[in-house]
């Protein structure tokens, strides 16, 4: 009978109760696109970030990361590239050997301070979102005469380079051009080589179009002599999620190879902590707008139950009257905002879905508003699309859901300390 | 404390024809912050079982605070209220919920009936409170509102009864229970004098065919002239207390 009650109840004021369950559902509607462009948001820095250069999980000398020392390299880097190959929930991983060097052209007169990463380009094509970015040429590839087999030697020991469209401009450069890049040697003094521009890459981000350059790993090691070390293991798990475990199951297999301590494997939240500060401070942004919804929600909540309790406060007064208890008064208007939860759910939940099929659809683009977003030479596309994982619509459907029956626990608290008298004597009523 | 089943067992305390239903014992209702205002100055009163009484007085004379505290919806100030052999002064809140869910029918003015509900589901209700099972709430309800003469309107909600209609579902939420006692408070004052002379008859025809005790606050002389005994209040007093044919 409560619940009959409490459903009929709901009906006697339509216009009130339907504009309470659109406003809450409404609120919850928001609240799902706002949550899921926030997750989305994030899911998509994660993404970045392992597309980009850091991977899910990285490997390198456990002295590498404090010092960034040319000779702190993983020295049996092929060893611990089988490991990755046989290892469950690796999808990919590409070595690196980043060296500090300067790149000029002999069309330029400027000299460029750039960051040299040499990488194998099947390996790192897997996984590295770059590849993506080009706009003239190949990814690392070889320059086209190197790859004519009569052609002469000299032509057939030319390297390719790729370079960041800024870059490009700066040294006047294009498709075909020589450049000299002068980096590090391991055994002493610089190594100087001659490369031939064969990629041109625009991500977007100034830092990394402008002081990033790559080429193949195997001819670097041989220039430098690097034998087959490497500076970084880049890692590519098939999820994001239980990195720490997946970092500790490397670790231990790492550790195995009995050489003493050879390298490192963090997640990439550990290798760049700053970037992960930043991840959370975006999703704590979500716990804000718990709190604002829930703020909204009182008022709505609040008001309309309050109304409910001063017009029937003599229809209540009556049911004490006759020997209805506190109790069941109370619950009676428990299931009235029970029932206005869940209508209000409903509906926030099917407009937040479609809302939220658009926004994984489309996206936002803010690009006019912020370009691409740069941190730490990870570039973040301006395009902001919402996450459709389960959470984005469960845990706002919770909360608003909890929360409507939190704010009207006051009004019915007030039903049920009331006298059978103070209703009876009210004006209000039937 | 006493539980609701100790409550409950009341019923068998009380149904002696020659007990009391009601007795008040020297009962005084002050109000105000400095009690000044003495709705109740002192009213002994014994209903027994089968009568057919009316409080009657003019407004303010303390007609409806005795009715709240023989109800147990208010507390005197001082004195005693026995219902049924069992005085609330020391009862909670719950028991008398509990109490009034037993033991005494209601009957308002205004009808009061729950406007959400049909006419059956109003009358079904103190029964479903109750926890009664269905075949026995079905068979109680279809009797009781048989006989009050609504036997072919009981699906309707209350907005599609007439006043005296609706007065009529009150009086069958109020038997439906079997209380000792039905307290009315000026149950006719809002229907014409045709419709209240209707459901007089009906509630005289309960008194005398089912014996059940009927308690009723009036102004009207016919209402008056119908009971079997007279009850003047007047300032919180006892004016005089009469017997009638």
């Amino acid at each position: 009978m409560i619940w009959r009650m409490a459903w009929r109840n709901l009906w006697r004021n339509r216009r009130r109760t339907s504009l309470t369950i659109a406003a809450v559902g409404l609120g919850l509607a928001v609240l799902i696109l706002m949550v899921s462009f926030i997750e989305g948001m994030v899911e998509m820095m994660v993404d970045q970030v392992a597309r980009s250069s850091f991977g899910h999980v990285q490997i390198h000398h456990p002295d590498y990361l404090e010092k960034k020392a040319t000779g702190l390299v993983l020295r049996d880097a092929s060893s611990v590239a089988a490991i990755l190959e046989k290892h469950p929930g690796v999808e990919a991983f590409s070595q690196r050997l980043i060296l500090s060097g300067s790149i000029r052209s002999s069309t330029s007169s400027s000299v460029k301070i750039v960051k040299v990463i040499a990488v194998d380009p099947e390996m790192e094509g897997k996984f590295s979102a770059l590849s993506e970015k080009l706009v003239e040429g190949g990814f690392v590839v070889p320059p086209q005469e190197a790859l004519q087999p009569d052609a002469p030697l000299r032509y057939r020991e030319r390297k390719g380079i790729l370079m960041g469209r800024r870059l490009a401009q700066q040294l006047r450069v294009e498709i075909g051009s020589k450049v000299r890049v002068d980096c590090a040697g391991f055994h002493g003094g610089t190594t100087a080589a001659a490369f031939y521009v064969t990629g041109i890459i625009d991500t977007g981000s100034e830092s990394f179009d402008s002081q990033m350059v790559m080429v193949e790993l195997q001819g670097l090691q041989a220039l430098t002599g690097a034998g087959n070390s490497v500076h970084e293991i880049a890692v590519m798990a098939d999820s994001h999620k239980n990195l720490d475990q997946l970092a500790t199951e490397i670790q231990q297999k790492v550790d195995a190879l009995g050489h003493e301590r050879l390298g490192e494997v963090l997640p990439w939240y550990k290798v760049a902590p700053d970037i992960s500060q930043m991840i959370d401070m975006t999703r704590s942004m979500t716990s804000f707008l718990y709190g604002l919804m829930m703020i909204i929600m009182s008022a709505g909540i609040l008001t309309t139950m309050f109304m409910v309790v001063l017009e029937r406060k003599r229809e209540f007064g009556v049911q004490l009257a006759l020997g209805v208890r506190s109790r069941q008064l109370f619950a009676g208007l428990l299931a009235e905002s029970l029932f206005i939860a869940l209508l209000a759910c409903v509906a926030g939940l099917v407009v937040g879905a479609a809302g939220v099929a658009w926004l994984v659809e489309y996206g936002i683009d803010l690009s006019w508003l912020l370009g691409g977003f740069e941190f730490r030479g990870l570039y973040v596309e301006s395009v902001y699309r919402g996450s459709n994982s389960p959470g984005v619509f469960y845990e706002p459907a919770i909360v608003v859901f909890l929360g409507t029956l939190f704010f009207a626990f006051w009004p019915a608290l007030r039903v049920a300390r009331m006298g059978a008298l103070d209703g009876l004597a009210s004006g209000s009523g039937t | 404390m006493k539980s609701d089943a100790e409550v409950s067992s009341m019923s068998h305390v009380v149904e002696r024809a020659d007990s009391p239903i009601v007795e008040t014992r020297g009962l005084f209702r002050l109000y105000g912050e400095t009690q000044q205002v003495r709705a109740l100055a002192g009213v002994d009163l014994v209903v027994m079982p089968g009568e057919f009484a009316a409080v009657a007085g003019p407004s303010g004379s303390g007609k409806t605070t005795l009715f709240n505290l023989i109800g147990g919806l208010d507390q005197p100030t001082s004195g005693e209220v026995i219902v049924g052999g069992r005085s609330l002064g020391g009862m909670k809140r719950h028991e008398l919920s509990r109490l009034r869910l037993e033991r005494i029918g209601f009957v308002f003015q205004a009808y009061n009936l729950i406007p959400v509900l049909t006419a059956w589901e109003n009358v079904e209700y103190p029964l479903i409170l109750r926890k009664l099972p269905a075949s026995q709430r079905r068979q109680k309800t279809a009797e009781v509102l048989t006989a009050v003469g609504l036997g072919d309107m009981m699906h309707r909600f209350p907005n599609q009864l007439s006043g005296g209609q609706q007065q009529r579902v009150a009086i069958a939420r109020a038997l439906v229970t079997e209380p000792v006692i039905v307290l009315a408070d000026e149950p006719t004052a809002n229907l014409d004098s045709e419709t209240g002379r209707a459901l007089l008859d009906l509630m005289k025809q309960l008194n005398l065919e089912k014996g059940l005790t009927f308690l009723f606050s009036t102004h009207d002389p016919m209402v008056m002239a119908a009971a079997g005994r007279l009850i003047r209040l007047k300032d919180g007093k006892i004016d005089s207390d009469t017997a009638q044919r």
